[in-house]
């Protein structure tokens, strides 16, 4: 009571510095003479001494609710609560924040009092003794008087406020089933809020809920709900749809909404796929029936379309995904979903597994996928034996193969007109050629293919030496690219033929792949707007997967496991890894045409200022050395990540291109740089090689290179290599 | 001393806000609006009342706005330029910077669409804005010697403000209107716990109690998206000021949010001038706004671009603001003539709108067709959506300032006259405190208590202190005994103390509380003492009387001095002697008799407490009683005793009677 209101807050810290140190050792009747004089604070006129009341109300209380036991309510902790939510109607900030915190730790309230606090509206109270309670020192106050404590509270002006408030909500939840359904809607109505920070802590409140499963979702709610999905805070975006991991959705129509959320999140963000397709994992899981159902539909739309899926758009993934979790977590196949949706989802088992984060590894999903999808081809060839059923369906991919390719380059002539008449003839019986060639590589006279595609090639060579027109040149190189990658195809396809496998060493076998891969990166660059590309490089990660298949019988003995559910009759651990890997060819392969738009190619010129081999740059060994470079770059788009990469002998050093420094548009830019080259060796002389690089963002994560300061993903090379000449100081 | 308040305006009901109060001599006017609904006299507050005379300046002390309403400061030219008041005004700064905006868009409605005879001239309006004095928040002015005033904030509108007025002792607080809760652009009123007298509140949702602004917001939201990503384009018809700019930055808000590009427009006129105040006026706004401020004004709009005539019917989804807010006319009929007969369209509608307007039409079920004039008409077949979006407190917001400041009196203003009946029972039966709501023109009269400050002496201080802290000390030791203890303690720390004082008042200086020790030396006085005294007669048998030397010398120490004092010299002090020899037996005596070890000896007398006993040489000493039969052997002891030790006393006194003592 002293004239200071410092001095009277001091006080009042004392007393909670005494009861806390006390920690429960104090009696009872202490704490309600305590309590009582902090209650007479609370009217206090300084705001200090009110805070510091508040905060000794809720001391007052823990200590009330430690000595009730294990009571469902107390009628006093009703009157703290009371106290509190009054004092949520603070005109000053902090002591309605110091309320808010307080009312969280509150317990053993009685419902009826914790509904109130929801609404301003005065509820019926059916028993008439909650109306007026009396403390012990006989003031009287009104339970009435928490009405609407967290109505307010979460509309505050101050975000700390609705923080606190939102955060006592869920603390509050746990101990009523029908407060937390009405908290719900209150903390729907905060997903709106215009502070980040609270709509965080909505989201993580909710979760809070759902991990105490209070959390009912209703109909009203989800609309809200999904609308955060499209939220523009990353943090916010991620929180919400860990929190769609943990919801129970109520029915199917909001399930669907749900999934169309999320695929429409994946293509507005296609950066967080990755979470996006976790979190679906895990929704299909848990809603299994609901993703069945949704797959007959989804299969349906695909034979309404005559089976041409479009594997890349991000509606098929996201749903893929959906499904194939549904089944995969139980082990058993549920008979809901159609086999076809197995097959389909073969291409995405790295980015799946990359987005489950080890949970599963890609192997046990890989065979798991095809073990499904093998199903099919049984279920197509009724009870012949697989092999013949293979050859089957080999055949018949041939045809469809090879006419495709025949429209491909027809398409490709109605779209070149404008080119070389001449060079057009060329390259379209070249690729008719080519598209010979594939009957013949899968009866397997690969040595005919072979000599085919060499002439082919050598054909394009001379066309290529003709041409200089620019957009036939790129359709050339991308016509020459193309018959490279089939001509390696063919080579692979030839050595991992059982009889030889055995015999050829498996190192040669990874060069090609790896010059397989290499060509596959390089081509897809070529086009854009071909859509073929990510397939073909699809195709690539798959068959770089294999090639650890492939790796010879003594390496086997694990994927055989595997293996052997996958083909019921391979017990040949040989046989069956061909199997598989020609399987996956023939379903990549008949895929990929499509045609549109023209040909770009993406290239860049390198060109080093003022240097050649007569007027070599100087260098001082082991100091930094700078090199002018005039980088022209051509159709490079502002999302694509170059490097500038300079070789001296094995090292390279990897010089990031900030496109931001160059001028120009998409088309073409330029740009001057001085580059430092740091590696400088201890020689009178050395050539360093210049070429610039583009970042393939590549589906297969396992081949990510971890090298430091070096390009994220792989890449390929863009421009013709350049020689800079370098002489030392001392040699001139 | 009392606080008289009479009201000329919005005493039971809506508009021309126009409250005097008078106290400790000084007369304050607080608001001077016009009412919007009467076109004759009835427009305006009669001021007559302040003052039969017209002398306004010596009849008023000051004139306090609240805020830029019409219907709070719209006579405020008429009454300082026609009626002649020339005393000082009080507004905010917004307020000032506003509100001829506000008059003389009035004013250029009234007289030049209407044809209306003016009221007052647009000099009236600049002449009149040239005396006021501009108010910040929490800053006290003092008006004069006495008065003095303070301005809290209100929300509601832009510098909309609470004022605090004080006069000696007597306090009051007019909260014009205000709202409890924040929106998208102003905070909640905020205002100190402070003692008052009397409280003039608005209560225009004196039973309403509203819903969360989220799930308003929620709904407009809702309607306004689902329309644009139907294609559709979206007439938001708005007043220039207020609700235009939370709406605006709500959907601003949620444009980014949601990161739509669909445009947002906003007509212009009164409305870019508003929005240029509003950021100049960012101190006003709520916190969320001044906190971001610093990085970006959120009335920069981003998604917000001015429109343009030709964009009505370009093709496209779209929202656009226009004024006035009722579709009473002007650039909002223009759009709304062409939009309407889409289905695709939205249009928002205020939450109240005057009848005869387009907007009360509509308000009014869902009309297929709307006549303009005698024979143009418009098909309506868009959508309506209806805001509720309103800047007034609801009746929880009331209660809960009303429970906030404990008031010792209500005076309710601004409201419809049933369901200000009913807030009024409410207040008096649940916060116990006394409610009027006065009719127009009605005059109340307050009693106050008085308050009187006096001085008060440390030492009092300090008593009633020490008073608290022995309490404590006494309990404390026995704090760890017993329960019962406990509960004293218990008891002890929940009784109010009282101290003890006295209060002295002196002609020239101010009161003072002193402690009771202080109470004669601060007035002067030699203290008065009531004893009683008794002379008892004790029958005394004397025995030896050298022996009776001897036994003297022998057990008093002073027998060495004795020894020195010459015998002719020693009668008085052989007296004295003979006497304290009296007083030991007596002593003796009475210790055994009653047990009692506490008496005790002085030089020539026992004391007991404050009774006191003396051998009495005085043959004549009136406390003796006359007796007749007395003897030799009597030696008469002279007592005395305050009234507090009377029944000890009597008790000695008996005892003694009954003595023999022998010497």
């Amino acid at each position: 009571m002293d004239l200071y209101p410092l001095v009277r807050k001091r006080a009042v810290d004392g007393i909670i510095a005494l009861l806390r140190e006390a920690a429960g050792g104090v009696d009872c009747l202490i704490v309600e003479c305590c309590y009582d004089r902090a209650v007479v604070l609370l009217k206090d006129e300084e705001k200090l001494v009110r805070l510091t009341a508040v905060k000794l109300i809720s001391e007052c209380g823990e200590l009330f609710a430690a000595s009730q036991g294990e009571t469902e309510h107390s009628e006093q902790m009703d009157v703290v609560f009371v106290q509190l939510c009054l004092m949520a109607r603070d005109m000053h900030m902090e002591v309605r924040f110091e309320a808010f915190v307080a009312l969280g730790k509150v317990r053993l309230v009685h419902e009826t009092v914790l509904l109130q606090s929801l609404s301003k509206k005065i509820l019926g109270i059916k028993s008439g003794k909650a109306i007026v309670k009396c403390s012990t020192k006989g003031t009287k106050i009104s339970l009435l008087s928490a009405a609407g404590a967290f109505v307010h509270g979460i509309e505050d002006e101050f975000y700390e406020v609705r923080e606190a408030a939102c955060r006592s909500l869920g603390m509050l939840t746990i101990f009523s089933v029908k407060f937390a359904y009405e908290a719900t809607n209150l903390l729907m109505d905060m997903l709106n809020d215009d502070t980040e920070v609270v709509r965080l802590q909505t989201l993580q409140t909710l979760s809070h809920m759902a991990n105490y499963d209070r959390l009912t979702m209703q109909d009203k709610h989800m609309q809200m709900f999904l609308g955060l999905l499209a939220d523009i805070s990353p943090s916010i975006r991620c929180l919400a749809r860990k929190l769609l991991q943990l919801i129970k959705l109520p029915d199917f129509v909001s399930f669907r909404d749900t999934i169309d959320c999320l695929v429409s999140n994946l293509e507005a963000f296609p950066e967080e796929e990755e979470d996006i397709f976790f979190v679906l994992f895990s929704v299909g899981k848990q809603h299994k029936n609901f993703s069945a159902k949704l797959a007959k539909e989804f299969a349906k739309e695909i034979d309404l379309s005559c089976g041409e899926l479009i594997l890349d758009s991000h509606e098929v993934a996201a749903k893929l995904v959906l499904f194939i979790s549904s089944s995969f977590s139980n082990g058993q196949r549920t008979t809901d979903i159609p086999m076809a949706l197995y097959s389909y989802a073969i291409p995405f088992s790295g980015r799946i597994t990359h987005a489950l984060r080890g949970s599963v590894d890609q192997d046990s999903l890989l065979a798991y996928l095809c073990s499904y999808s093998k199903e099919i081809h049984n279920i197509c060839t009724s009870s012949m034996p697989i092999h013949v059923a293979m050859s089957d369906i080999t055949r018949k991919g041939n045809v469809l193969d090879f006419s495709k390719i025949l429209t491909r380059s027809e398409q490709t002539q109605e779209k070149c007109v404008f080119l070389n008449e001449e060079t057009m003839q060329f390259i379209k019986l070249n690729l008719e050629t080519v598209g010979k060639t594939w009957p013949l590589m899968k009866s397997h006279c690969t040595q005919v293919v072979q000599n085919m595609l060499r002439a082919c090639k050598e054909e394009l060579e001379t066309i290529a030496w003709n041409a200089d027109d620019g957009a036939a040149s790129s359709f050339l190189d991308f016509a020459a690219l193309y018959i490279q990658v089939i001509q390696l195809v063919t080579e692979i396809l030839d050595k991992s033929l059982p009889k030889k496998s055995c015999i050829i060493g498996m190192t040669s076998l990874d060069i090609i792949l790896e010059r397989l891969d290499m060509n596959l990166r390089r081509l897809r660059l070529l086009e854009i707007g071909v859509s073929p590309q990510p397939i073909l490089a699809r195709l690539t990660s798959t068959i770089s997967h294999l090639e650890f298949l492939c790796e010879g019988p003594s390496n086997l003995s694990d994927f055989a496991k595997e293996v052997k559910h996958a083909c019921t009759e391979g017990t040949a651990a040989l046989f069956s890894t061909t199997y598989v890997f020609r399987k996956l060819l023939e379903l990549f392969y008949p895929e990929q045409i499509t045609f549109t738009g023209r040909f770009k190619q993406k290239k860049a010129e390198v060109l080093v200022i003022g240097n050649d081999s007569e007027n070599p740059l100087t260098f001082v060994s082991g100091l930094p050395v700078g090199i002018f470079f005039r980088i022209t770059l051509y159709e490079i788009l502002n999302s694509d990540r170059l490097w500038l990469l300079l070789a001296v002998g094995e090292s390279i050093q990897y010089v990031f291109l900030d496109l931001s420094q160059f001028e120009g548009c998409d088309a073409v830019r330029s740009c001057t740089l001085n580059v430092p080259f740091h590696g400088t060796p201890k020689a009178a002389s050395f050539l360093l090689r210049a070429s610039v690089g583009i970042e393939c963002p590549s589906e297969d994560v396992t081949n990510h290179s971890k090298g430091q300061g070096g390009p994220i993903d792989d890449y390929a090379i863009i421009c013709k290599e350049n020689d800079v000449h370098f002489i030392g100081v001392n040699n001139r | 001393m009392g606080i008289e308040c009479l009201v000329l305006g919005a005493g039971q009901e809506v508009g021309k806000s126009c409250v005097v109060v008078s106290m400790g001599g000084k007369r304050i006017m607080f608001d001077c609006g016009m009412h919007m609904g009467y076109l004759d006299s009835r427009r305006f507050p009669d001021f007559s009342l302040i003052s039969k005379t017209g002398d306004f300046d010596s009849a008023l002390t000051c004139v306090v706005i609240t805020h830029f309403h019409l219907d709070h400061v719209g006579a405020l030219p008429y009454f300082t330029e026609v009626c002649g008041y020339h005393g000082p005004i009080y507004m905010t700064y917004p307020t000032k910077a506003l509100a001829p905006l506000m008059l003389e868009d009035y004013r250029k409605v009234m007289v030049d669409r209407r044809g209306e005879e003016e009221q007052f001239t647009y000099d009236h309006i600049m002449d009149c804005m040239k005396k006021v004095t501009p108010l910040d928040l929490k800053q006290t002015v003092q008006v004069d010697k006495d008065l003095e005033i303070r301005a809290y904030y209100a929300g509601h509108v832009l510098g909309a403000a609470m004022i605090y007025a004080k006069v000696g002792e007597n306090t009051i607080v007019y909260t014009g209107d205000y709202n409890m809760t924040p929106d998208r652009h102003l905070g909640a009123a905020h205002i100190d716990r402070l003692q008052l007298d009397l409280l003039v509140t608005e209560s225009t949702y004196a039973t309403t109690i509203r819903d969360s602004k989220y799930a308003r917001e929620r709904e407009f939201l809702r309607a306004v998206h689902k329309c644009v990503a139907g294609g559709g384009k979206v007439l938001i018809p708005t007043f220039a000021l207020g609700r235009a700019q939370e709406l605006c930055i709500l959907l601003d808000d949620y444009w980014e949010r949601m990161n739509l590009k669909v445009p947002i427009y906003f007509s212009a006129g009164l409305t870019i001038q508003a929005n240029m105040y509003y950021k100049m006026l960012i101190g006003w706004t709520s916190q969320k706004i001044k906190d971001t401020s610093s990085v970006r004004n959120t009335f920069d709009f981003k998604h917000v671009c001015p429109f343009d005539r030709s964009l009505i019917n370009a093709p496209g989804p779209c929202v656009l603001f226009a004024t006035p807010g009722m579709i009473s006319g002007g650039f909002s009929l223009e759009v709304f003539k062409q939009w309407a007969p889409s289905e695709l369209n939205l249009v928002t509608l205020p939450g109240y709108c005057v009848a005869g307007t387009i907007g009360h039409k509509l308000m009014s079920g869902k009309p297929t067709k709307i006549d303009l004039d005698k024979d143009t008409y418009v098909d309506v077949r868009c959508q309506i959506h209806q805001l509720s979006f309103s800047p007034h407190t609801d009746a929880k917001g009331i209660m809960d300032l009303i429970e906030y400041l404990s008031p010792k009196h209500v005076i309710l203003v601004h409201g419809e006259r049933p369901k200000m009946a009913l807030l009024k029972e409410r207040i008096q039966s649940e916060l116990g405190i006394q409610c009027y709501y006065p009719a127009n023109n009605e005059k109340l009269l307050i009693s106050t208590t008085q308050h009187v400050k006096i001085d008060v002496t440390k030492k009092f201080i300090r008593s009633c202190s020490s008073a608290m802290l022995s309490n404590v000390k006494n309990s404390s030791v026995s704090i760890s005994d017993s329960s019962s203890k406990d509960n004293e303690i218990i008891k002890l720390a929940r009784e109010d103390t009282t101290a003890e004082g006295i209060l002295l008042m002196e002609k020239t200086k101010t009161a003072k509380l002193i402690h009771e020790s202080e109470l004669l030396r601060t007035l002067g006085v030699i203290e008065h003492q009531v004893r009683f005294a008794f002379c008892c007669p004790v029958e005394v048998t004397r025995t030896e009387h050298l022996s009776d030397e001897a036994n003297t010398t022998h057990c008093h120490e002073s027998s060495i001095t004795r020894v020195d004092v010459p015998r002719c010299l020693a009668t008085e002090d052989r007296l004295a002697t003979a006497n304290n020899t009296l007083l030991h037996i007596l002593l003796s005596e009475l210790e055994t008799r009653t047990e009692c070890k506490d008496i005790q000896i002085a030089s020539d007398s026992l004391q007991l407490h404050t009774f006191h006993v003396c051998v009495c040489s005085n043959e004549h000493c009136s406390y003796r009683k006359k007796e007749n039969g007395v003897g030799e052997s009597v030696v008469y002891f002279c007592c005395s005793w305050s009234p507090c030790d009377d029944r000890l006393a009597r008790e000695l006194l008996q005892i003694m009677g009954q003595l023999a003592l022998s010497c």
